[in-house]
């Protein structure tokens, strides 16, 4: 229910009011990200609402109303293979003056998601279990370091789809890894590697990264759905964990989940349900 | 039985009966459906209430009294109703939490979300055609084969089913003591019933408006002529949960109550779900739609005028199937 429909205004909103360079006429190229779609589309919203000029570079994948309404708000849209997509950004900022944006691992923009579990803090202080879901990290994060740096003594989990595992594999092997072949129904859980930044805080304040099943997802889209709530894959993960056990023993306990957006058509959502 | 029977003291002590068992449901606001209408809206979220709908407020404080009342006795009584849904789902949980068994009678064009519900909360169900007499007359049938270990407990024309529902308004004073106005659905004539006696009891000062779909506009009619006017013949509606016509019960509540009913096209209510679901991220059934629809509407505006400012909107009930027909 948050404004643009997901929790990623936060942290963009942070990061907008703390851009290195303060005069907004000077940066004449504007500003780059990458995204398939939810950062994407807050991004181009403050965008429209600052007067900056602005591009957003998407996957092929990446659905022709996510692709609609980013321009819509007056940004630049490029469709590239996955693979490509870095390359074009590198040649945004060197070539065009633009400044990058990353979609998830700034320190900036994670400090601002982390607004939510101050937020959690306040409606329940003596929570005892957060589930977030978990794509380039930038949410976990934010909400890891905001509940132990006030020293909240919850556990923290991240979900991650089956396919689209790059930071339980990042954990595993100590070090943040990218995974190309990523995928997921989830769309903005799967980007292919996991954020360098976000991997060191999930590491240092998450007791543990678990993975769930497309199926499992959506069968907590349905559920959220048979409760009055419109939610899409992504943000339903964390329910999906809860339901399927994988958090472990919470009988009893205090329990925060996560619905971290509600980008999702009733079209989608019907052929995603049938 | 007249309505004037029923006073705020009933509502206070039906919400005193179901504490803790019901929702005390969230109030929600949307400043893009606020700019659409010029007003302050304020959504009283009964799509998160338990069964899915109000219904289960109405429906639990009945039973609580049957219980009470054959609590001398040694057997117990089965309970029985005919319902298009919510209120099947709702008496088929209440009564599984008061040890009742319900018997329920839906017309066989109810959602199948709404028969599975009914299944799993251990109501027994018989399916009959969607009519007001073929309903009445299946639930007749199963009272005679049970009685007397019966009882009868009818969607909106019970007097324990008002003060019930009654009970949200109750909550919604609480949590917006600034509203001017209050608009409700209106089928069988029950919530607004209820709504009518506990808010204009706490706020006499509020403006209560009702809801219809144009094609089950009985209560519209009816108000028009000073007595009751029911459906011609069973509405054709998306509005599933809004095609009974105003019960005898209920109509003296609303005939002095409501300053007047808004009617609403298919077209508005499905244009009101879409943009509840993309604009407040909430799922809620047509029933539910055709209130929002008419606070969007040119009627409305015309009734109230331009001194009310914030209106409550009840969001009845969120109990839909995935695809209907309007959404595709």
């Amino acid at each position: 229910m948050q404004n643009t429909g997901s929790f990623k205004l936060r942290g963009i909103v942070n990061t907008m009011a703390n851009l290195s360079r303060t005069d907004k006429e000077t940066s004449s190229g504007g500003l780059v990200t990458m995204s398939a779609g939810n950062y994407g589309r807050s991004f181009a919203y403050m965008c429209s609402e600052l007067g900056v000029r602005a591009k957003v570079v998407m996957p092929l994948t990446a659905p022709q109303n996510r692709v609609d309404i980013i321009r819509s708000y007056g940004v630049d849209v490029e469709k590239l293979p996955s693979s490509e997509m870095i390359a074009r950004v590198d040649r945004c900022v060197a070539e065009e003056g633009m400044e990058f944006m990353h979609p998830f691992d700034d320190p900036r923009l994670i400090a601002g998601h982390g607004s939510l579990g101050l937020e959690i803090l306040e409606d329940l202080p003596d929570v005892d279990v957060v589930v977030v879901c978990c794509g380039g990290g930038g949410l976990l994060a934010g909400i890891a370091a905001a509940l132990k740096l006030s020293g909240n003594e919850a556990k923290i989990f991240g979900v991650e789809p089956e396919g689209a595992c790059t930071m339980y594999l990042s954990l595993k092997e100590g070090r943040a890894v990218s995974k190309p072949d990523a995928k997921s129904i989830a769309g903005g859980l799967a980007p292919p590697f996991a954020g360098k930044l976000t991997y060191s805080i999930v590491k240092q304040h998450v007791e543990k990264v678990v993975l769930v099943t497309d199926s499992e997802i959506i069968d907590a889209v349905r559920t959220l759905y048979q409760n009055g709530i419109v939610a899409e894959p992504s943000g339903a993960a964390a329910l999906a964990a809860l339901r399927c056990n994988k958090i472990g023993d919470v009988a009893g306990k205090k329990v925060v989940l996560t619905i971290s957006g509600s980008n999702v058509s009733p079209v989608e959502l019907s052929e995603l349900l049938k | 039985m007249c309505c004037s029977r029923i006073a705020l003291a009933d509502v206070k002590a039906a919400g005193a009966r179901i504490r803790g068992h019901v929702h005390n449901t969230p109030v929600m606001r949307c400043s893009n459906l606020d700019s659409i209408s010029n007003l302050q809206l304020q959504f009283k979220c009964e799509n998160f209430q338990k069964t899915g709908s109000f219904k289960i407020r109405g429906a639990l404080n009945a039973l609580k009294l049957v219980c009470q009342k054959w609590a001398r006795e040694e057997r117990r009584p089965a309970v029985v109703t005919h319902s298009s849904g919510n209120h099947a789902q709702a008496l088929a949980q209440a009564a599984r939490w008061c040890g009742l068994t319900a018997h329920i009678v839906m017309p066989h064009t109810s959602p199948a979300v709404k028969q599975d519900a009914v299944r799993a909360y251990g109501g027994h169900i018989t399916l009959c055609d969607p009519t007001e007499k073929a309903r009445k007359e299946a639930a007749t049938q199963i009272m005679q084969r049970l009685e007397p270990n019966a009882v009868l407990i009818p969607s909106s024309n019970h007097i324990d089913i008002i003060a019930g529902q009654g009970t949200l308004a109750v909550e919604f004073l609480e949590q917006v003591p600034q509203l001017d106005a209050i608009v409700g659905s209106i089928a069988g004539g029950g919530m607004m019933a209820g709504i009518c006696i506990a808010a204009k009891a706490l706020k006499p000062s509020i403006r209560l408006i009702g809801s219809e779909p144009k094609n089950a506009d009985d209560c519209a009619r009816s108000l028009a002529a000073g007595r009751i006017i029911p459906n011609a013949s069973p509405p054709v509606t998306i509005a599933d949960s809004l095609a009974v016509s105003v019960y005898d019960i209920p109509w003296p509540v609303l005939k002095s109550h409501l300053e007047g009913v808004v009617t609403v096209s298919e077209e508005e209510m499905v244009t009101a779900m879409r943009l509840v679901w993309e604009r407040m991220k909430l799922v809620i059934e047509p029933g539910a739609a055709c209130s929002v629809a008419a606070v969007l509407s040119n009627q409305f505006r015309a009734l109230v005028g331009p001194e009310v400012k914030r209106v409550g909107v009840v969001l009845c009930g969120g109990n839909v199937d995935l695809r209907p027909p309007a959404l595709d």
